[in-house]
């Protein structure tokens, strides 16, 4: 299979094998295990196939795929390295629903969105183009909006409302930002639009969807409020993948393909810090166990903008590299929340305590991961955070440098809180009330939650620690993603004016990728 | 030069050993930690006779890479006399090991906790630093809650978490400035760098105001954690640093000022708590902050090696103290001398000032700032629930000109919307 059918079937098999799931369900038992199969299958393809395109797209391949002349996806490192990591917590997730649905009818409903989602969002990393990305962009509100209402009650059902309402406002917003893009430059092309400069007001159009996906202050309200929905679901959103598709797209469009305003390098650090230091603390006092893990997700995603809002190899390749280990670990910590309300029936902090002695590895496994989050050596956490810290000293903005820290030293006062509320001392009254380890439907052994859950939890939590400790890997894959993202954005590389409109007319005019080329466009 | 590694390598090897076999009774875990101990001291034998060229480790992207050098100076002694002084620990924590509740975390703990140590003395870069003095914390916290210590657990992880990223922040102003050839002990260090370095120091020093998790430790958790790690590790992985900030190139002219003052309230905290304390093993800890604060004022009024020495002998000196009160309560020695503090009103008072824990305070004031942070994002919230419920009234008007409609509705008119604008945009495309 060449690279760009490795490509294609990354995008495609989930979508459409998406499709097949809740017919699957009509077969009984069996039908309900090949469902379950199926959409582990599917959601194993795109990391099969991003894994196999790594090498390739290291040595310097950009395989494209190109419809009827229309360049529709294109890999290089950045996205290979975006989709490893989501589609890696996407497969751990999928393992963890096996054990958490248990007999939670709309099965079929519930997988068919939760791959639709992982296709989109491989579609949205691959997207060569501005339509295709905007595309997957929304089939990942619609498949989100369907996840946090999964259990239909009504109080959820208007949360789900709420976080489709505002992401849907952002992406609107984001797309007249697109069309203000293609109203300067003639093309929709990422390729063709490399270095193009692109005026503030698309900026600020296209800033404010990135902001409301990406649940950063002032638009962050939806997430915490999402934690309504199953576990796995807001392991997948708040921590894996949706939430890191705003800051995936701020690193694809403003760091790899359009020149902006350098003021805008000035202004979005700043509502990064806010957004860190507001969100930090709201989980300081927050009493629901999985809305203080989202809020910890709205802060450590400043320390991703920060990131790529500074630019630099240093600070953005730690941006990246936080985001494969923040989803890693706060992939943890969500299914960590999920076996204890799935076992304790509730998510006040106020009524749980002594876990620990109760579920010794689902308590580990959340220190761990808590240890990645809070950037204590020798876990990913730290070397990520270094890095971004780093490339803000180094870019002269120690001041920035120290708001970040000081969100730091919140994220170690709430994530410690919670494990101690959580996992110490004297049992709450829902822990009491719990049966001992070992008696009725839990395996013995991992005393309470079952074992593919817990499972599920100690091989991220394994994950996060070493990702630390063989920090080699992913770094030295986040250096070359940075390296290409700094290079292809970088005045040399980019295509003249007299170019990108050639390469735009070319593609206006369906002629493809090959007359791009012939422009000087691509390279 | 790899002999260099072997003080780091030797014990967490020992430890992974500890760790995978698991589950091992108190005395066979035992024999582990002095065996573990005379590896440890073995790979400071090997170090001690390395060659004093910089070993440089990359760690993979970003030019990240790990830094270790041993000088012959305060370095050498402090890696020397800590395996010296660990072994010598390890032989009644050995025997200690029987009340404790998990002996092989212990175990696999301490030889982590000291490879973090040896770690901490031999960094020659502010990165390399960072990574083996944040490594401890984990191993502390971990350690504690194992022993039932989960009060000073979550003590030590907010008070000695918030002093480590202190030294995140220097590191990060360090990293600016180039260490030239004489590594980290010869870096000129501006005034905040010196001041965050100090403040992480004081936390593993256990010093005021951070004294508060340490006697909550000793009590807590058994003998051989309050004396291995928390006694001993930790307080010589803060003397490393202290050595390294008072040195007459790196010091601004307060900063030792600033040490000295440090050093002492913390001999009165801890000399306070101590007279007050009915149980030997808080006395215990509380003499062994004194002890640290003695560190500090050495520091601050005679140099490095007279922080060196005080240093080293306020790690012997606590951690004996810890495994003599040890693990069960026990009565204070000085039950009169605690009862005559109690009756002096100026004295009680000031014990009880020492008792108070100022860290709570920075703690409260940290609380009180997230407070109102909080009220702006649930002000925030408030405004967009506000809106939407609106909005969505409205859409649910339009869409049945009545008086409501199901929540979908007025998402498929959205969406309905978008699908529109997307076929206008396809369209120029």
């Amino acid at each position: 299979m060449g690279n760009e059918q490795l490509l294609a079937t990354a995008v495609a098999a989930p979508l459409v094998g998406a499709l097949f799931l809740p017919a699957l369900g009509s077969f009984g038992r069996n039908g309900a295990r090949l469902r379950g199969a199926l959409a582990l299958a599917l959601a194993l393809v795109p990391l099969a196939c991003s894994a196999l395109l790594l090498p390739a797209v290291r040595a310097g391949a950009a395989p494209a795929v190109v419809v009827a002349g229309v360049p529709l996806l294109q890999a290089d490192l950045l996205a290979v390295f975006m989709a490893l990591s989501a589609s890696l917590l996407g497969a751990v997730i999928v393992v963890y629903s096996f054990g958490y649905l248990g007999e939670v009818p709309h099965q079929g409903e519930y997988y068919l969105m939760v791959v639709l989602f992982l296709g989109a969002m491989m579609g949205l990393v691959y997207a060569r183009n501005l339509i295709v990305l905007y595309t997957a962009w929304e089939i990942t509100a619609v498949a989100c909006w369907r996840l946090i209402g999964f259990f239909r009650e009504p109080a959820y059902v208007a949360r789900a409302d709420k976080a489709f309402l505002i992401t849907g406002f952002g992406a609107v917003t984001m797309l007249l930002g697109f069309v203000a893009v293609y109203a300067a430059t003639g093309t929709l092309d990422l390729v063709a639009l490399r270095g193009a400069a692109v005026g503030n007001l698309a900026v600020g159009l296209i800033l404010v969807g990135i902001l409301s996906k990406s649940a950063t202050l002032p638009l962050h309200s939806w997430l915490p409020d999402a934690g309504v929905a199953p576990s796995p679901v807001t392991a997948l959103l708040h921590a894996a993948v949706l939430v890191k598709i705003g800051v995936y797209v701020f690193a694809r469009l403003f760091d790899a393909t359009f020149v902006i305003d350098p003021v805008w390098r000035e202004v979005v650090p700043w509502i990064a810090g806010a957004s860190a230091l507001v969100a930090g603390s709201a989980a300081l006092l927050e009493n629901d166990l999985k809305r203080v893990i989202a809020y910890s997700t709205v802060s450590q995603l400043g320390f991703i903008l920060l990131g790529f809002a500074l630019g630099g190899e240093k600070a953005a390749g730690g941006a990246l590299l936080f985001i494969l280990v923040h989803g890693i670990a706060k992939g943890g910590l969500f299914l960590c929340a999920g076996i204890i309300e799935h076992e304790a029936h509730t998510k006040d902090l106020r009524r749980l305590g002594g876990l620990a002695r109760r579920m010794p590895v689902t308590a580990g496994a959340f220190a761990l991961c808590a240890f990645s989050v809070m950037g204590l050596p020798p876990f990913g956490g730290f070397f990520a955070k270094h890095l971004v810290l780093g490339g803000a000293f180094e870019a002269g903005r120690p001041g920035l440098a120290l708001v970040f820290v000081a969100g730091s030293v919140l994220t170690v006062l709430y994530l410690g809180r919670l494990f101690a509320a959580v996992f110490l001392g004297e049992p709450g009254p829902a822990v009491a009330a719990l049966p001992e380890a070992g008696h009725g439907d839990h395996d013995a052994g991992h005393a309470l939650g079952n074992r593919v859950m817990v499972g599920a939890v100690a091989l991220l939590a394994a994950l996060s620690l070493a990702s630390g400790v063989l920090v080699r890997f992913p770094s030295e894959l986040a250096e070359a993603a940075a390296r290409d993202m700094a290079r292809t954005a970088a005045p040399g590389a980019q295509p003249t004016a007299a170019a990108a409109e050639e390469a735009g007319s070319a593609c206006r005019r369906g002629e493809g990728l090959a007359r791009a080329i012939d422009a000087g466009a691509v390279r | 030069m790899i002999d260099l590694l072997m003080p780091v390598l030797l014990p967490l090897g020992v430890a992974i050993l500890c760790a995978a076999l698991g589950l091992w009774s108190g005395r066979r875990s035992g024999v582990a930690l002095v065996l573990g101990a005379l590896t440890n001291l073995a790979g400071a034998f090997l170090a001690v006779h390395a060659s004093p060229a910089r070993l440089e480790l990359p760690l993979g992207g970003f030019g990240m890479s790990l830094a270790l050098r041993l000088g012959y100076d305060t370095g050498l002694v402090l890696l020397s006399a800590a395996a010296v002084l660990f072994l010598l620990a390890s032989i009644p924590a050995a025997m200690a090991l029987q009340h404790a509740r998990r002996p092989w975390a212990v175990v696999v703990a301490a030889l982590v906790g000291v490879a973090a140590l040896n770690g901490v003395i031999l960094a020659d870069d502010p990165f390399t630093l960072v990574v083996a003095w944040g490594a401890l914390l984990p191993v502390l916290f971990l350690a504690l809650v194992a022993e039932g210590g989960e009060h000073a657990a979550g003590r030590a992880l907010a008070g000695l978490g918030a002093a480590d990223l202190c030294l995140v922040a220097a590191a990060g102003f360090l990293e600016l400035t180039p260490a030239g050839e004489g590594g980290l002990g010869a870096v000129a260090l501006p005034g905040l760098a010196f001041a965050l370095l100090g403040v992480a120091a004081l936390g593993r020093l256990g010093a005021f105001p951070f004294q508060g998790w340490v006697a909550d430790a000793a009590v807590e958790s058994s003998s051989p954690v309050s004396a291995l790690l928390v006694s001993l590790v930790a307080r010589l992985a803060g003397v490393s640093v202290l050595v390294t900030l008072v040195s007459p190139s790196t010091a601004p002219g307060w900063g030792r000022l600033a040490l000295a003052v440090a050093g002492g309230l913390t001999l009165a905290a801890g000399g306070l708590r101590a007279a007050m304390a009915e149980d030997a093993r808080r006395a215990a800890a509380s003499v062994g902050i004194a002890l640290s604060g003695v560190t500090l004022l050495a520091a601050g009024l005679a140099g490095p090696v007279a922080a060196l020495l005080a240093g080293l002998v306020a790690a012997a000196a606590g951690a004996a103290l810890s495994l003599l009160a040890g693990s069960k309560p026990l009565a204070s020695p000085h039950a009169a001398l605690a009862a005559a503090v109690r009756r002096t009103p100026v004295l009680s008072g000031l014990a009880r000032a020492a008792d108070a824990d100022p860290a709570a305070l920075a703690r409260g004031a940290v609380t009180v700032a997230a407070t109102l942070l909080f009220a702006v994002e649930r002000l925030v919230n408030a405004f967009f629930d506000w809106l939407l419920v609106a909005l969505a009234r409205a859409a649910a008007r339009l869409a049945v000109r009545g008086d409501g409609g199901d929540h979908a509705r007025y998402v498929i008119w959205s969406l309905l919307g978008l699908a529109l604008v997307i076929l206008v945009f396809a369209g120029g495309f």
